[in-house]
């Protein structure tokens, strides 16, 4: 594994490199732009410019922040960036192919099956803003502070948003605990 | 987890999806494309060494011909409007060319950006001044290796210290054969956090380019194009933002591309 304090130095990235940052972050980063994104495809096309972009300008990388909260930065820019405009285009790819709700209910068919447990089931169904947040906090483990950078709202926005998710996310899970037990 | 934390938050620490979804596969396309891209971006020790005599042949051809002036190319902007923008995978070079003239020509520009190169010949596209004491020098360099012709677009900032011009910061964007079948070829890259945009336009109906930042302010590019019929684009911004959006336009407004770029 590459030190971070190694890293900050780089002017220039070789391949080396770049394998042992992807068999450190490779999952994470597809993980996150799954989450914002919750199609397989995407998320493959993202996570190689994701590391392609780490690597043209690990200059970039300053160590102001973790390795990790870099990468996963450029994964939501990368992400949104998608989501604003490859994802029109695609969509429109698929509408002249099949309907568009098949590619979702697919993609809904294969979360449902895959999900490692319920409670990543329910996490798909929040809001984007509020997914992004409570992954960020519970799964990657970021400070707060950190949170903010990666998604470039004030710290006490992110305290709410991220109040808001729990709730949202307790609420869900509470119902299907009611429903599972009529 | 702390105990201020739901009693849920264990169960969403690890990965989300039973399989693995990072695989061997895609990190080794991942890798395929960086090598790639590396291929074409610092070629030049590693091709001349594998090419050998040819090369140095190549090379002292080149001397010859530059010396005769035949790569001197002339190029008429479309608008001295210009300013501001970008590239992704910036070689930084310090170099010590100097100058003792302020204002220089062009062919004096040229000079400069050739100093201590080892490779084919930069050949003068454009020169921005910014604030009478910065100027940024566009350039191109084309190289044939193996029958195959690689151009590269070059900047590099000159900075004037009382009595000369010296270069602190270049930066390289080598242009791929994929990249000449898209409407617009983009490269950015951030000089002494300078952001500036630079490329070329394969699809000969766009005549603008319209640089916009996140807060939806416009610059427009400056557009340059050769004799040859190639054009070419340049743009430096004012201050850096997070991310901009480069849109190529036709003469009637129509949009033919645009594309957001992020500075991380």
């Amino acid at each position: 594994m590459l030190h971070e304090s190694y890293l900050k130095h780089l002017v220039s990235m070789e391949p080396i490199h770049l394998e042992a940052i992807m068999e450190s972050y490779g999952q994470d980063v597809w993980n996150f732009a799954y989450f914002l994104t919750k199609n397989r495809m995407m998320a493959d096309d993202i996570t190689q410019d994701v590391f392609l972009q780490a690597y043209r300008h690990i200059t970039s990388f300053r160590g102001e922040a973790s390795v990790k909260t870099w990468l996963l930065k450029i994964t939501r820019n990368i992400s949104y960036n998608y989501l604003q405009t490859a994802f029109i285009r695609k969509v429109l790819l698929v509408n002249k192919a099949m309907p568009q709700e098949f590619s979702r209910s697919a993609e809904q068919a294969f979360l449902e099956k895959e999900a490692t447990n319920e409670v990543w089931k329910h996490v798909f169904r929040l809001p984007v803003k509020f997914r992004e947040v409570l992954v960020l906090h519970a799964k990657y483990e970021l400070p707060l502070h950190e949170i903010s950078q990666v998604l470039k709202i004030p710290e006490g926005t992110v305290k709410s948003r991220l109040f808001g998710a729990r709730k949202k996310l307790s609420l869900l899970l509470k119902e299907e605990w009611i429903n599972e037990t009529v | 987890m702390k105990p201020s934390d739901p009693e849920w938050y264990d169960a969403i620490k690890g990965n989300p999806l039973q399989r693995s979804t990072f695989t061997d596969e895609l990190a080794a396309t991942i890798i395929q494309r960086a090598k790639d891209s590396s291929e074409h971006r610092k070629p030049k020790f590693k091709q001349v060494s594998l090419a050998g005599l040819g090369i140095l042949c190549f090379l002292g051809f080149l001397l010859i011909a530059n010396e005769a002036q035949l790569f001197h190319t002339t190029i008429q902007p479309d608008s001295t409007i210009g300013n501001r923008t970008a590239n992704p995978n910036p070689p930084v070079e310090r170099m010590e060319s100097t100058s003792t003239e302020k204002n220089l020509s062009n062919q004096s520009w040229e000079t400069l950006i050739n100093q201590g190169n080892q490779g084919a010949a930069k050949t003068f596209i454009y020169k921005e001044s910014l604030l009478n004491d910065v100027t940024l020098v566009f350039s191109k360099q084309i190289s044939n290796f193996a029958e195959t012709e690689l151009t590269t677009l070059g900047v590099n900032m000159f900075k004037w210290n009382s009595s000369d011009w010296s270069t602190e910061q270049s930066a390289t964007y080598s242009v791929q054969e994929s990249d000449r079948r898209k409407n617009i070829i983009t490269a950015w890259v951030e000089l002494d956090t300078i952001p500036i945009f630079f490329g070329m336009a394969p699809n000969k109906t766009i005549t603008q380019i319209r640089i916009s930042d996140e807060n939806h302010t416009p610059y427009e590019a400056t557009i340059l194009r050769e004799h040859s019929g190639a054009v070419y684009w340049f743009a430096a911004l004012p201050e850096k933002k997070d991310g901009y959006t480069v849109e190529a336009l036709t003469a009637d407004g129509t949009i033919l591309e645009s594309q957001t770029y992020y500075y991380h």
